[in-house]
């Protein structure tokens, strides 16, 4: 005799949702958007506060020209924005010997490589963010260069090969074929800010940089009115907490410097954020009320459309708590796909796709040069 | 054996049927005749244990259904009752022989897979078992309503007005079915019907008028 179970808990539940597929899918779908969109933002708020006191992490100060301290961040610790001025070597000698000061990193650019900028620096800068070379080796005579992982794929570049800096810091058709740089190294790939930068020593920026352009009228100038070598910023740890409130003041009361703090005005800029993040996560919550409310509306309409099915398996015997039990599990059978959904979905392509747009493609940095 | 004593039953505590006493044996064949709204299928849920009479008696052998708590006589309906619908009321999302099998699901039995067969071949429905219950037509689905109503071997079958669509032949073969599997199980039947066509097949008759026993 064939005494297996056909009917079941399982069985009754995909039947009526096999009955009504569309009914069953919608559901399903519109749940997985209202929870992947409140994933999303709570990953991308995550990510975004890693990244940001990752690439500040042990940088106190930062030193450039004169201008405003949340574009001298933006500038020369993510290299989104374009850098307020220039600052004089001697001056930067000066500060460097500061008892205040415990260490001081250089930077110099004016350069980009497609788009990614080529950072004249030290190797201080590849410790300071723990970068790990994956071939190759650091630049160490003029003209070398070690690049970040992200632009070795991007671009299919290897040791050995060199590679022309243009003029500026988007792409332009100002390029310095006359001083080609040599790829010597290439940087492990680890998400930090390395992985967008084309660094080389401060004088190989310089090098590239001492030919004047006797036709651009604006660069004689400039040089003529600045004959002494220059760096775009300085990076700064304190000594001591006690610098934090002294080296600022030194720095703004020279006559050609600016001070800015990273963690005050990453605090401003995150409380700027703070009020787009709201509304997105507003949003989002309103949207997976409105998900829960129209699956509990579903669900309801579903019960209501079988309620003859339900009067009559309780005329058969079935108590009320496994009816319960049959639409509870109906319920969480969709919430439960529509998990998965959110797993596979959003975490591994829609999060993915946003945060390559933002971080990867430098949408912002680009928008900020072309409007300077 | 079904005892009803001084039974008046209806809904919202009016009373819809009022019947002073009646009794079917068991084994035994009853109709519950009477015009539309006479209370034929209120009397049917009073016996099936869904409408707790408003006063009177009733017992189903030595089972008195109203003093039991509820989840002890969901358990006796599954058990005891097999109940065949006016409307059939089969789920559209199952099959032919998942709603047979529902009878013995909701009961808590064990699903017999070649029982539901025997009882699909006795129906004349033997090679439908797999269609979906929105797949087949009325006459088919009569005959899986009464399959149902006797796959777990029931007391008592209970039919409500299982022939009034049906033309003078398929009513009588439905009645010779409807007779032969309650006679195959031992089962006590009562069918609820003003249909004057298949009274002769019965060996009790109780007549309900305006809300009364006659």
């Amino acid at each position: 005799m064939n005494k297996r179970r056909y009917l079941s808990l399982y069985s009754l539940v995909g039947a009526n949702m096999s009955h009504r597929p569309l009914s069953a899918l919608f559901n399903i779908m519109l749940m997985s958007v209202g929870v992947a969109v409140i994933l999303t933002i709570l990953h991308l708020n995550g990510l975004l506060d890693s990244r940001l006191s990752r690439d500040l992490r042990g940088i106190d100060l930062v030193v450039s020209g004169k201008g405003s301290p949340l574009q001298i961040i933006l500038a020369n610790v993510f290299h989104l924005d374009v850098p307020t001025g220039n600052i004089p070597v001697s001056e930067a000698k000066k500060l460097e010997k500061n008892p205040l000061v415990r260490s001081f990193i250089s930077l110099a650019y004016g350069d980009n490589y497609n788009g990614h900028r080529i950072v004249g620096t030290t190797s201080d800068y590849i410790e300071h963010f723990n970068g790990h070379i994956s071939q190759g080796r650091n630049f160490s005579a003029p003209m070398e260069v070690i690049i970040g992982g992200a632009i070795a794929k991007k671009f299919h570049l290897a040791i050995g090969q060199k590679i022309a800096g243009a003029h500026g810091l988007v792409n332009s058709d100002d390029v310095h074929t006359d001083s080609p740089y040599t790829i010597v190294g290439i940087l492990d790939q680890d998400g930090s800010i390395l992985d967008r930068l084309v660094l080389t020593s401060v004088e190989s920026v310089w090098h590239v940089h001492e030919h004047l352009d006797e036709d651009d009228r604006e660069e004689v100038a400039y040089k003529q009115a600045h004959p002494e070598d220059e760096l775009s910023a300085i990076l700064i740890a304190y000594k001591s907490p006690l610098a934090a409130t002294t080296l600022p003041g030194i720095v703004n009361n020279s006559s050609s410097m600016q001070a800015a703090s990273p963690a005050f005005e990453v605090a401003r800029l995150t409380k700027l954020m703070g009020t787009g993040r709201d509304i997105l996560s507003v949003f989002g919550y309103l949207l997976l009320a409105f998900s829960g409310i129209s699956l509990f509306i579903a669900l309801y309409n579903a019960v209501q459309e079988r309620q003859y099915d339900i009067a009559l398996m309780r005329i058969m015997g079935i108590t009320k708590s496994r009816i319960f039990g049959l639409v509870l599990f109906e319920t969480v059978l969709i919430g439960g796909q529509d998990q998965l959904l959110v797993l596979l979905f959003p975490r591994y392509l829609y999060v993915w796709r946003l945060t390559g747009s933002i971080f990867r493609k430098d949408w912002l940095y680009r928008r900020q040069s072309q409007a300077y | 054996m079904i005892e009803v004593k001084n039974i008046e039953a209806g809904y919202d505590s009016v009373p819809k049927v009022s019947i002073e006493s009646f009794s079917v044996k068991k084994s035994g064949v009853c109709l519950v005749r009477g015009d539309s709204g006479s209370g034929k299928t209120t009397l049917l849920n009073v016996v099936a244990g869904l409408i707790k009479p408003i006063k009177g008696s009733i017992r189903i052998g030595a089972v008195d259904p109203y003093s039991l708590r509820d989840n002890e006589r969901d358990a006796w309906r599954g058990n005891c009752l097999g109940f065949i619908f006016q409307t059939l009321h089969l789920v559209k999302s199952l099959t032919v022989a998942e709603n047979v099998l529902l009878g013995a699901y909701a009961a808590g039995k064990i699903q017999d897979r070649e029982w539901v067969d025997h009882l699909l071949e006795k129906t004349g429905l033997q090679g439908l078992g797999d269609k979906k219950a929105h797949e087949i037509s009325q006459g088919q689905a009569q005959r899986v309503a009464i399959a149902r109503a006797a796959v777990n071997k029931p007391e008592i079958i209970l039919a409500d007005e299982p022939t009034s669509s049906l033309d003078k032949t398929a009513a009588k073969q439905v009645m010779e079915l409807l007779l032969s599997l309650a006679k195959d199980n031992g089962s006590t039947l009562v069918v609820a019907s003003h249909d004057d066509r298949i009274a002769d097949v019965f060996d009790q008759v109780v007549e309900l008028k305006s809300g009364e026993n006659i």
